[in-house]
């Protein structure tokens, strides 16, 4: 898979991102226009379960969305990193920057 | 002599074999949307790596083709690339045609050394990021211009 697929879904309050693929300076544009859509407007959840790989073009898009949600007082979370996402995550050296939830079930009302 | 050891003879299976211990494996990859893909089939591919090694090398390895890319950096001829098992761990190492660019950045990298990643809010992207994950995955790594070849190895110990 060359490309990444971003299917954005209300669920309750929560707008959920749903990302399949590789995440790298090919493919970030895509999750940036969907966050950058979302985020600070509306509570925003990103599921990266179906990453297969993650660079820091797409550590960057995730830090800019938190933090426009932080700004802006609305919820962000990242749900269910793939392996690599979450050491992808990990490996930046501020992982707590990053609020992760186990699954999209975890999501608060 | 039979092919198959007997049970009580036979590794166990997180015991390494003596070929495993040493293998080696290498791709040419050419630069096109394609190339994560590529690198990250290859690095599953190889039978010889265990636990989080597969992830470690396609976390670290990704951010360093993605840096290659971003900065044109790898030539028509592509980037080959080197997984090698040494005794206390693995080798991974990209080389590509010698760039100016791979250069001035190699002399950045150590004259930064230890520089936390900053948020450039003009260019609106981070600096210094890729090279951080790279660090904490990686025991070492180091950038080595060359005349004709430039080369990137990363340890895992």
């Amino acid at each position: 898979m060359t490309g990444i697929s971003v299917e954005a879904a209300e669920r309750g309050a929560w707008t959920v991102l749903s990302v399949h693929g590789p995440i790298n300076s090919y493919t970030f544009n895509e999750l940036q226009e969907k966050t950058t859509l979302h985020a600070g407007r509306v509570d925003m959840a990103v599921d990266l379960s179906g990453v297969s790989s993650m660079t820091s073009a797409g550590i960057g898009v995730l830090l800019a969305a938190i933090e426009d949600a932080e700004t802006a007082g609305r919820r962000f979370y990242v749900i269910a990193p793939s392996e690599v996402a979450r050491l992808a995550i990990e490996s930046t050296g501020f992982a707590e920057r990053f609020p992760t939830l186990p699954s999209i079930k975890e999501l608060p009302v | 002599m039979p092919l198959i050891a007997p049970p009580s003879r036979r590794k166990t299976p997180h015991e390494p074999t003596a070929a495993e211990r040493t293998a080696r494996s290498r791709v040419r990859l050419y630069p096109c949307a394609a190339i994560f893909d590529e690198y990250d089939g290859f690095i599953r591919s190889l039978g010889f790596l265990r636990g989080r090694e597969s992830a470690m090398l396609i976390v670290a390895g990704d951010e360093v083709l993605d840096n290659l890319i971003t900065h044109g950096e790898i030539s028509a001829a592509g980037v080959c690339v080197l997984v090698r098992r040494r005794r206390s761990g693995l080798t991974l190492a990209f080389f590509v045609d010698s760039h100016r660019e791979f250069e001035e950045f190699a002399r950045s990298v150590g004259d930064h050394a230890g520089a936390r990643p900053r948020f450039d809010q003009r260019e609106g992207r981070w600096h210094g990021l890729g090279l951080t994950m790279c660090r904490n995955i990686a025991s070492s790594v180091s950038y080595r211009p060359g005349d004709l070849v430039d080369r990137v190895f990363l340890s895992f110990d």
